[in-house]
């Protein structure tokens, strides 16, 4: 962890905000977002379906729709710039050739009236000004990257004759064909089933190694975070609540949200018939509680957390948390 | 494909004959007797037994007394006339017309030009109109432009087409004076070359235009719809962050998917060139398919009715099969040949 701090952020968001003026009122979908990712690491963004884990990744190329959308503050740094401030120009350079994107629906990701050869072949000719041969070898180059099987005949298939599996395989082997430097995964493996989700986990593993690319990874599966991340950031209403290594997550997590999120997965060891839930719902965005969004279902909510909401507070090291009682521990007084 | 196309071409034939069929069937039930009314002149002037005798023989000599069956199959052309000559549709001879006192292939040839020449130019304005006015609103949806356009396209889709006429007649034809109120040219004049399509032209503006203008409304929305559909695919973000232009995620990337249900729509105009408008022709007074097919059938000229009826099931019946054909063309998923 500490060698990873030395490194130098590729990615900086400060402060993002991200809001939707839909006719239902203001929604937050990012509020106050603030994070770093590492050359080389693996970042991974958990929390509950609404919690705008997507939309933080999506503002990231600012890929989010205006309107309804609107960015309505922060910086997103990468690479010595602010991705909120470049012109359309300079934003589509950086797009699938140093930012790429894959995302979770493989059936639908992918434009089903054209071949998987020129999907691939045009992120190249876009980026690399390769001319059509080059590009058609550079795309089965990458589809062989990826394992997929007789990559000279799949790029002449359309997508349907694809499976899931397969078809994400292609989507990974477009974002990775310019070899860019943060590979944008939004819950990549969700929508295939275990076996194939493994070996595109594998995959994804293996090849971040090979081209050294640092990777955000977005799912609400924590066997999966366990699996792919260095650092964890846990997500809940717009914010950010948590932010520490895998291993601190895990093992010693301290906002009440993260605690019940942990504890909710099935445990092997345990002879209880019933999971453990974190009671009462997700909150809606446009409706949020006042103080702390958690409040309603944390158990150790106080006056205070109704009041107002704590600063994201780095409480040991490298492990931050957006909580008045980290670890649940009742301040008498308080 | 190959084997495809020749299958369907053989249940077009099959489909063809039954429906000449029951088309022939059908205009046999109008009242009318193709050899009273030629001998209609001469009865006055006659005894009733000669009358009686010249009719019975005329009847037999047209083969009016056969069996229908045997009249269809003489008027398809698959048995011998009674000149023992094949002579029928299948040999190019589509019939005569009683009313006109011509083969139906003279009467027809001038309103067909006319038909063709409106509706060419119809179909390339409403679709060089609607197609980028449907794909700009989609993209720009919710703006005011596209407000506007939803406004004036449902009061455009639900105005009647003869509506539309009048109103543009009495703006442009009446009060403006921008063009004719009717009619195919300037009555007298003996324009050749360029000159004579100008003219043309002219007289054809205002009907051409209120032909536009009816089809704006339901095309436009069409193509809105379908384009906002495509838009909305989840491909489209993906093309987003590749990096690539706007201009080609919109043209290239979401315009192939939305092309998909409006291809229909544009063959089927394509196909309408050949049908006139019955409204249309009849409000201007111009001499084209629509407005010969009523005179057809207001005369009792039922070989021209039905002769022209046998052509429009030809062009439907082809067309559906190029419709079927271009979906395997533009929908890589539709396979075209089992």
């Amino acid at each position: 962890m500490s060698e990873m701090m030395e490194k130098k952020p590729l990615l900086e968001v400060k402060n993002l905000k991200t809001y939707f003026h839909s006719a239902g009122g203001l929604v937050k979908a990012v509020d106050d977002v603030s994070f770093d990712v590492y050359e080389g690491e693996t970042l991974g963004i958990v929390g509950e379906s609404g919690c705008g884990k997507s939309i933080t990744c999506m503002s990231l190329a600012r890929l989010v729709e205006c309107p309804p959308g609107k960015y309505e503050g922060g910086e997103i740094l990468f690479d010595g710039q602010d991705m909120l401030k470049i012109s359309d120009a300079e934003l589509r350079k950086i797009r699938g050739n140093k930012i790429s994107y894959i995302f979770q629906e493989p059936m639908t990701s992918l434009n089903p009236v054209f071949k998987i050869g020129k999907q691939i072949e045009e992120v190249l000719r876009v980026h690399r000004n390769m001319s059509k041969e080059e590009a058609k070898k550079e795309a089965i180059h990458a589809l062989d990257l990826v394992r997929i099987p007789n990559p000279e005949r799949i790029v002449n298939e359309y997508p349907f004759a694809l499976s899931g599996g397969m078809r994400q395989r292609v989507m990974i082997a477009m974002a990775l064909a310019c070899s860019p430097k943060l590979l944008v995964a939004d819950e990549p493996t969700t929508a295939l089933d275990v076996t194939i989700q493994a070996q595109v986990l594998d995959l994804m593993n293996d090849l971040k190694k090979e081209i050294d690319t640092s990777i955000l990874f977005i799912t609400h599966d924590l066997s999966v975070i366990a699996e792919m991340a260095d650092r964890v950031m846990v997500m809940y209403a717009g914010k950010v609540v948590e932010l520490a290594d895998v291993n601190t997550i895990f093992e010693k997590p301290l906002h009440p949200y993260t605690i019940g999120l942990i504890s909710s997965r099935p445990d092997m060891s345990t002879t209880s018939d019933r999971l453990n839930v974190i009671p009462g719902n997700v909150p809606d965005l446009s409706d949020l509680p006042t103080g702390c969004a958690f409040n309603p279902r944390c158990p150790y909510a106080s006056d205070k957390c109704r009041e107002g909401i704590s600063e994201l507070v780095e409480v040991e090291p490298n492990h931050f948390v957006r909580c008045y009682y980290p670890g649940g521990e009742k301040h008498d007084g308080n | 494909m190959r084997k495809y196309i020749f299958k369907r071409i053989l249940y077009l034939i099959v489909v063809f004959f039954i429906v000449s069929l029951l088309m022939y069937f059908l205009y046999n039930l109008i009242p009318s007797d193709p050899a009273r009314n030629q001998l209609e002149a001469l009865k006055s002037s006659l005894k009733p037994e000669v009358y009686q005798q010249m009719y019975a023989d005329l009847r037999k000599q047209m083969g009016l007394d056969d069996p229908i069956i045997v009249r269809y199959a003489r008027w398809m052309g698959l048995i011998p006339d009674l000149n023992g000559k094949f002579n029928g549709l299948l040999e190019g001879n589509f019939g005569f017309s009683e009313f006109f006192k011509k083969d139906v292939i003279d009467v027809v040839v001038e309103p067909m030009k006319t038909t063709i020449f409106i509706n060419i130019f119809a179909t390339i304005m409403a679709l060089g109109i609607t197609i980028p006015l449907g794909i700009y609103c989609a993209v720009h949806k919710g703006s005011k432009f596209d407000n506007f356009t939803q406004v004036f396209t449902i009061v455009g889709y639900s105005i009647p087409v003869y509506i539309i006429a009048l109103i543009f007649i009495f703006l442009f034809a009446v009060i403006l004076r921008w063009f004719p109120v009717s009619g195919m040219g300037t009555p007298g004049a003996n324009y050749t070359g360029i000159r004579a399509m100008l003219d043309r032209l002219y007289y054809f503006a205002l009907p051409l235009i209120v032909m536009t203008f009816g089809s704006l409304g339901g095309m436009t929305r069409y193509v809105r719809a379908a384009m906002i559909d495509a838009l909305s695919m989840d491909h489209i973000k993906t093309a987003r962050a590749k990096g690539v232009k706007e201009k080609t995620v919109i043209y290239s990337h979401a315009w192939r998917n939305a092309l998909l249900p409006v291809v229909t729509l544009i063959i089927s105009w394509f196909l309408g060139i050949f049908s006139g408008s019955v409204v249309i022709e009849n409000t201007f007074n111009i001499n084209g398919m629509g407005s010969l097919y009523i005179k057809g059938l207001n005369n009792h000229d039922y070989e021209l009715a039905l002769a022209m009826q046998m052509f429009y099931t030809v062009v439907s019946l082809v067309g559906a099969l190029i419709m079927d054909l271009s979906y395997g063309l533009v929908d890589p998923r539709v396979h075209v040949d089992k």
